[in-house]
């Protein structure tokens, strides 16, 4: 088989144009035959053929390059090319689809037809298009919600440096106090809404821990210990917010938080409702959630987690006992707070759940 | 049909329809029809309104200028475009002035065409582009030839303005074919002054070059599509100075990013000009400030591995704006 | 009007004058058989039929004078210099090159020898030049132009200028009758010892293929302006035997055998058959064995 390839024709193009074929593809041709037109700026020359044998045409018309491979000539059972998936060459005029080479990857990878990607019905395929055509599993957009969630995830996960303190809170003592006080306030008061009250009070001892990092070394602090609390009751993940949770009483607080699970139960959140929060306490009493780290979310400084309660035998003088604990998590950005200051109001929160008598006081 | 032999097409349509048209420059009669043979078969035709001049690019500027006030109209070759300096005066502050400096509106006929750019190896006195010098001159239009524009339609325009221009014409755009519909990826549409050429409507990344960049523009807007899956329009527009924008609003205001390229060198270009207009009219809806990119600061070498660092390349125009896409 | 040569008779030359002219000679029609070849870029003008002019004036020319040189400069260059490898190199931008390979053929500035692509622009720069040369009382600059370059309006600012101060300041006019493609009868109006003449300005000119006799003629004017610190016009007629540039000359078939008979070459071939033969022969060797030295480099390098 020969190649037959554009000659520099002059000096000063570096392109030309090839005009027309004088041989069909296919045909056989004799060397010396003249084969093709080339148009070059100055003149329109004629090509001869290199050699005796079938034409085939590897470029049809238009713009071509000196040295391009423009046909081979050879016998008629040698010239089979390499077939990779048929790519319509894009310089010709009467294409109908365009794949870009990630496409183009994609569609070698898993076998895809030209037919189907045709069938797209695309001027230009990308990739995605391919993805869409090489996967039958269904694709699912997900409620609105769950997507604003995920931006709000990928922006904390990019933007804050976090790290994270765990500690451990002996509730054994607190039943009974829960009970009373929701006796007492005629609403539902549990671990949740204690630690709400709990982390809102603490904003008086460690104000960075509610403020908002501005860059540059430099953090607003917060006016009022506004705590969001994760609320889902099966019809998405909401953090509505409780407003000036330590200028308030603990009733209040809690009744507030009982509001917030009707409403989502309803479905019926305003926007005021889930604005304004500079601390989140984020829900995870599921039982047996031993421990869970929060997100923090972007403009927040810290977040705190509280997982179910469990169940430890413990030795006793003679025995054993059987106490309650829960495990607290704090995950703070550290370019605001360090472990110590962490672990510091982790102590201090720890130490209101642990001795239900201060919160009679 | 290759830009040279439009341009050429062009001449002899506008000396045909208008008895006043006449053509001069250097070494531009038949047979040998000027440097780049734009002027071939003109001196044949049309005698004596098709000259031939001396070696003065000040003084043949001068004449044109005279011919326009006169009530002539006049097209004057510069065999390199570099040499229009030597024309710059009698540009400047005769033919563009006179417009406007006698009080009244004189009419200045006069189309000075300027073979211009390097990719083709005539060293530092045969290469340049120097539009950005002519760009804010009172009472002078620029111009730039496209692959895409009818040349004989732009020549009327400049006529018909009365104001002399400035007409740019890349020396190796002149061996390129011109273009009308498409390729089967771009579309080629032109409106008011503008070639629009795109794959898809509304992208958000939009490319302004003058027709000189035409051929790697296109490569870069093609392998920005079919490599990296980024579609830009590219705008071309034919005149350059004074630039109206308007007839592309469209395109521009669904654009998140303007690129601007040109062949000139870096350092008061007509692209940072072009950056100040559309950073007015666009400043709220670009995401990133606009992209320039030209030929760097420097002259431009005679040998093509040096020549080809000091042009500006279809993958440069690539680079620039993958870049601007990933900040 | 300067009519055809009509020498018949040669002085004898020297081994050294003949060799140059054929060194040149060669070096020039390697040019353009690369350019044929494909395997030059861009442009290139050739001196052929012209070389003897600059190795003429070359020997008369001391090492502190500066020359001025134009577009179709390889002669100019290479007749001072004797660096064929380094032209070569720049014109083909390899290691080894005059300027790195930046200013290619038409822009050299090697020493006291600059050249330049813009016609009639080196005029005032070698008057600059020159004055500077009469305050120091050594030397002068010497400017190669060609007749077409007396439309520039730079010219006549130039020889003002070099008159009114004295600049000494010689301009070699290499009057081959033509300009790229336009003969100088239709671009010129009068002669050029009459535009000297409207400027007082000395002029001399000289219809001799013979090296000798255009060096004896110049010698005389040259001494003039080193010793009188002023400008001279001194005006060679030849005849352009190649192209302006590389397959551009439309003359016709007349004008090229008239161009032919009035080549220096033609004249030399003639008269000195065998010295020309042998010379010949080693100087083609010598720019064969350069070229493919030469092409053999890695690319120039630029910063
Ligand atoms: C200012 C300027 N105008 C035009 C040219 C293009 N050009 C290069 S050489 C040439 C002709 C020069 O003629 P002449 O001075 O007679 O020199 P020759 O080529 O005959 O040696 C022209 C028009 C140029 N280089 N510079
Ligand atoms: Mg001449």
């Amino acid at each position: 088989m020969t190649e037959f390839r554009i000659p520099k024709l002059n000096n000063n193009d570096d392109s030309y144009i090839l005009v027309e074929w004088l041989a069909a593809d296919g045909q056989e041709v004799r060397q010396g035959e003249p084969l093709v037109v080339i148009e070059t700026s100055k003149t329109a020359e004629e090509l001869e053929s290199p050699a005796d044998g079938t034409l085939v045409i590897r470029v049809h018309s238009g713009d071509c390059a000196p040295g391009e491979l423009i046909a081979a000539i050879g016998a008629a059972v040698d010239v089979v090319e390499p077939v990779v998936p048929e790519v319509p060459p894009l310089e010709s005029g009467e294409i109908d689809v365009v794949i870009t080479r990630p496409a183009q990857v994609l569609i070698e990878r898993h076998g895809i037809t030209l037919e189907r990607v045709r069938a797209l019905g695309k001027k230009v395929v990308r990739a995605e298009d391919v993805a869409a055509l090489s996967d039958s599993r269904e694709i699912v957009r997900l409620p609105k919600a769950q997507r604003q969630a995920a931006d709000v995830v990928v922006l904390s996960h990019q933007t804050i440096p976090a790290a994270f303190t765990v500690v451990k809170a002996n509730v054994t003592d607190m039943a009974k106090l829960t009970r009373d006080l929701s006796k007492h306030a005629r609403t539902l008061i549990g671990l949740s809404e204690l630690l709400v009250k709990a982390v809102a009070d603490q904003r008086a001892e460690f104000p960075h821990l509610f403020s908002t990092w501005l860059g540059d070394g430099r953090i607003r602090l917060a006016g009022g210990s506004h705590v969001g609390v994760t609320i889902d009751v099966g019809k998405g993940l909401f953090v509505p917010v409780v407003r000036d949770a330590d200028a308030r009483p603990l009733d209040a607080v809690a009744r507030e938080l009982m509001d917030y699970r009707m409403t989502a139960l309803r479905g019926s959140f305003r926007e005021r409702d889930l604005e304004g929060a500079n601390i989140a306490v984020t829900l995870h009493t599921e039982a047996g959630v031993e421990l869970a780290v929060p997100i923090i979310h972007p403009g927040h400084v810290a977040a705190l987690s509280l997982a179910s309660t469990l169940q430890e035998v413990q030795p006793a003088d003679e025995g054993f006992t059987v106490r309650q604990t829960v495990r607290i998590g704090l995950a703070f950005d550290h370019r605001v707070v360090n472990g110590r200051d962490a672990a510091l109001f982790l102590g201090a929160v720890k130490r209101l759940l642990e001795e239900p008598r201060r919160w009679l006081e | 049909m290759r830009v040279a032999e439009h341009l050429n097409r062009s001449l002899h349509a506008l000396l045909e329809k208008d008895p006043s048209v006449h053509v001069l420059g250097e070494d531009i009669s038949d047979p040998y029809g000027g440097a780049f043979k734009i002027t071939k078969g003109l001196s044949d035709r049309f005698g004596p309104r098709v000259m031939s001049t001396p070696l003065s690019e000040g003084g043949i500027v001068g004449v044109g200028a005279g011919l326009a006030l006169a009530g002539d109209r006049a097209v004057v070759e510069i065999m390199f475009g570099d040499f229009a300096t030597l024309a710059f005066d009698q540009l400047v502050n005769f033919a563009a002035k006179s417009t406007t400096m006698y009080g009244r509106p004189v009419d200045v006929p006069l189309v000075v065409r300027l073979p211009t750019g390097g990719r083709r190896g005539y060293g530092p006195t045969h290469s340049q582009s120097l539009q950005k010098h002519f760009i804010g001159v009172p009472g002078l239009s620029v111009y730039e030839m496209s692959p895409f524009h009818d040349a004989e339609a732009l020549f009327t325009e400049i006529f018909g303005s009365g104001r002399p221009a400035v007409f740019f014409e890349d020396k190796v755009l002149y061996t390129k074919p011109m273009l009308s519909g498409g390729d089967g990826l771009h579309t080629f549409e032109v409106r008011d002054g503008w070639a629009v050429i795109r794959a898809e409507q509304n992208t958000e990344d939009v490319l302004v070059a003058p027709g000189g960049l035409t051929d790697r523009a296109l490569t870069a807007l093609r392998d920005l599509l079919v490599e990296d899956e980024i579609a830009c329009t590219l705008l071309v527009p034919a005149r350059l100075h004074p630039l109206d924008v308007t007839p592309v609003a469209d395109v521009l205001h669904a654009a998140r990013r303007v690129h601007v390229a040109e062949d000139g060198t870096a350092g008061g270009t007509w692209g940072a000009e072009v950056a100040r207009l559309l950073h007015e009219r666009l400043w709220g809806r670009l995401t990133a400030p606009i992209t320039h990119i030209s030929a760097p600061d420097s002259i431009i070498p005679t040998a093509a591995h040096l020549e080809a660092r000091c042009t500006v390349q279809a993958a440069d125009i690539r680079a620039h704006i993958q870049r601007a896409i990933s900040r | 009007m300067i009519g055809a040569v009509r020498e018949r008779t040669l002085t004898p030359v020297s081994e050294a004058d003949l060799s140059r002219m054929l060194r040149i000679r060669h070096f020039e029609k390697a040019l353009l058989r690369l350019f044929e070849q494909g395997r030059l870029n861009g442009t290139t003008h050739t001196c052929l039929g012209q070389e003897h002019v600059p190795v003429a004036v070359s020997a008369l020319l001391r090492p502190e004078d500066h020359v001025f040189s134009n577009h179709r400069g390889h002669g100019h260059f290479l007749a001072r210099y004797d660096e064929p490898h380094a032209l070569l190199a720049e014109i083909t931008g390899r290691e080894g090159a005059l300027c790195n390979g930046v200013g290619g053929s038409q822009h050299i500035y090697h020493e006291r020898f600059l050249s330049t692509g813009v016609q009639g622009e080196s005029l005032p720069v070698a008057v600059g030049v020159a004055l500077r040369h009469k305050r120091t009382g050594d030397g002068i600059a010497c400017a190669y132009i060609g007749d077409g370059t007396w439309g520039e309006g730079s010219v006549y600012e130039a020889l003002n200028m070099a008159q009114v101060w004295g600049a000494p300041l010689l301009v070699v006019v290499e009057h081959n009758r033509i300009a790229q493609s336009t003969p100088t009868a239709a671009q010129m109006a009068g002669s050029i010892a009459g535009r000297c003449a409207g400027f007082g300005v000395a002029h001399h000119r000289v219809e001799s293929v013979d090296v000798n006799v255009v060096r004896a003629e110049l010698s005389g004017l040259l001494e003039t302006v080193r010793r009188d610190k002023r400008p001279a016009v001194f005006e060679v007629s030849v005849h352009r035997a190649g192209p302006h540039s590389k397959g551009d000359d439309t003359r016709t078939a007349a004008e090229l055998a008239e161009a032919a008979a009035g080549d220096w070459y033609a004249h030399y071939a003639r008269d000195f058959p065998a010295q020309v033969a042998a010379l010949e022969e080693i100087e083609r060797a010598f720019i064969d064995a350069a070229v493919e030295n030469v092409l053999a480099r890695p690319l120039s390098e630029w910063s």
